[in-house]
């Protein structure tokens, strides 16, 4: 350990590890943490404690048909390729080695108190790149078509990516483009998503594969 | 029974084997669902986010990379952040910390062979925790447990917040020796 960016990496980590901290300072600590392996391990150390702590959450017995359900979706949308995943890893490995997994998360999309947004009408939708890392949020209205915000913040290589609609029969549909610079993009636009299970909006790269997604089922959003 | 390991029912899953996601489902719901539910304190959201983590899992399943992490933290990953998610966008209900605590033995319910194969890990933080002065106790609770920020803890607290990640932090670090310690012995 040498340094005040140590000090301060190390005084971050705990936060880091737990995914409660957010930006300029994860941005920071970060930035050390890919060039600094003893804060990386130091990190690692914490984030093992932090998945410990996650553990001690009671384990619950979830509703009846809480597994059923779950069953009869995922063998309705088995058809639904899961392969093309596998491509996404070649692509998000190389960003994603300096990171573990503990400390991405990214919740800069949030409505302020200055901003009240109408809750019933607005979700906020995950976008997950590989092994469960999130690169990002999709706001998305519950009017139709949806009005749709895309906030990419991390982890996806710079460049221009196409936004397709996909469900789990049928076509992708591409519904506008997001270009990615220095690690952030923004895409704003109106996008018709149909109300049935299994919708995700893409990311996808020139060469086809799917860098990450969100699941943005209508379906869930009735509340 | 299911004696596949973890890793093993993920790579099935990323074949598209629903058999393998079912198995995965009935192994981990319940930890699933606990976590969610102590995060948000509903029935309703907590069923919504332990399904989109479950369902999340068997569409991502082919992208888990065993080097990275073990399945379990994966999977609480996945669930952690999206009860965080929902949690801004609505507030989370006022859960007690000290509440949590005593509401999650060890292991919970389980046979004593079942018990050991919950990892001495758990049972050690579980030790350790408990004898952290109540203050920092209550924090590594809301923060890592309930997902609050430091800047939430401080204002659920009625702290400042340099005293809320001060707390946090020094749990954390006890934490981790207490883990380290134990290892070396
Ligand atoms: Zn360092």
């Amino acid at each position: 350990m040498s340094g005040a960016a140590c000090t301060a990496a190390r005084d971050a980590a705990p936060e880091l590890a737990l995914g409660i901290l957010d930006g300029q300072a994860r941005a920071e600590v970060l930035l050390h943490l890919a060039t600094c392996p003893h804060c990386q391990r130091y990190l690692d150390e914490m984030a093992a404690v932090a998945d410990g702590v996650s553990c001690l959450a009671p384990e619950l017995e979830p509703p009846a048909d809480f597994a059923r359900r779950i069953d009869s979706t995922i063998r309705g949308a088995r058809r639904r390729s899961v392969r093309r995943w596998v491509t996404t890893v070649a692509v998000t490995a190389a960003a994603a080695a300096i990171l573990s997994i503990t400390v991405v998360r990214v919740i800069d999309f949030h409505p302020t108190s200055a901003h009240p947004v109408a809750a019933p009408a607005l979700r906020s939708v995950a976008m997950v790149g590989s092994n469960g890392l999130q690169v990002g949020h999709v706001a998305v209205s519950s009017s139709s078509p949806a009005s749709v915000v895309v906030n990419v913040d991390y982890n996806v290589p710079d460049g221009t990516y196409s936004l397709q609609v996909r469900q789990p029969s049928g076509t992708p549909r591409t519904v506008g483009t997001i270009t990615i610079t220095g690690g952030h993009g923004q895409w704003t636009g109106a996008a018709p998503l149909p109300p049935a299970q299994g919708v995700s909006l893409d990311l996808v790269a020139p060469s086809g594969s799917v860098v990450c997604q969100a699941a943005v089922n209508q379906a869930q959003a009735t509340s | 029974m299911w004696s596949v390991a973890d890793d093993a029912l993920v790579a099935g899953m990323a074949t598209g084997d629903p058999d393998a996601a079912s198995a995965f489902v009935e192994r981990f719901q319940r930890r699933i669902y606990g976590l969610a539910y102590t995060m948000l304190g509903d029935v309703r959201g907590a069923e919504d986010v332990a399904q989109e983590a479950l369902l999340r899992a068997w569409r991502h399943a082919g992208v888990y990379d065993p080097r990275r992490g073990t399945v379990v933290s994966w999977l609480l990953t996945i669930t952690r952040n999206l009860a965080i998610d929902t949690m801004r966008v609505r507030r989370p209900i006022a859960i007690d910390p000290d509440a949590v605590l005593a509401w999650s033995p060890p292991a919970p319910g389980r046979g004593p062979a079942e018990a050991a194969l919950v990892s001495d890990d758990a049972g050690r933080l579980h030790q350790a925790i408990a004898t952290l002065p109540g203050e920092q106790r209550r924090a590594i609770v809301l923060a890592g447990i309930v997902g609050l920020s430091a800047r939430e803890v401080s204002e659920r607290e009625d702290i400042p917040l340099g005293t809320a990640k001060t707390r946090i932090r020094t749990a954390m670090q006890r934490l981790r020796l207490a883990l380290t310690e134990e290892h070396t012995e």
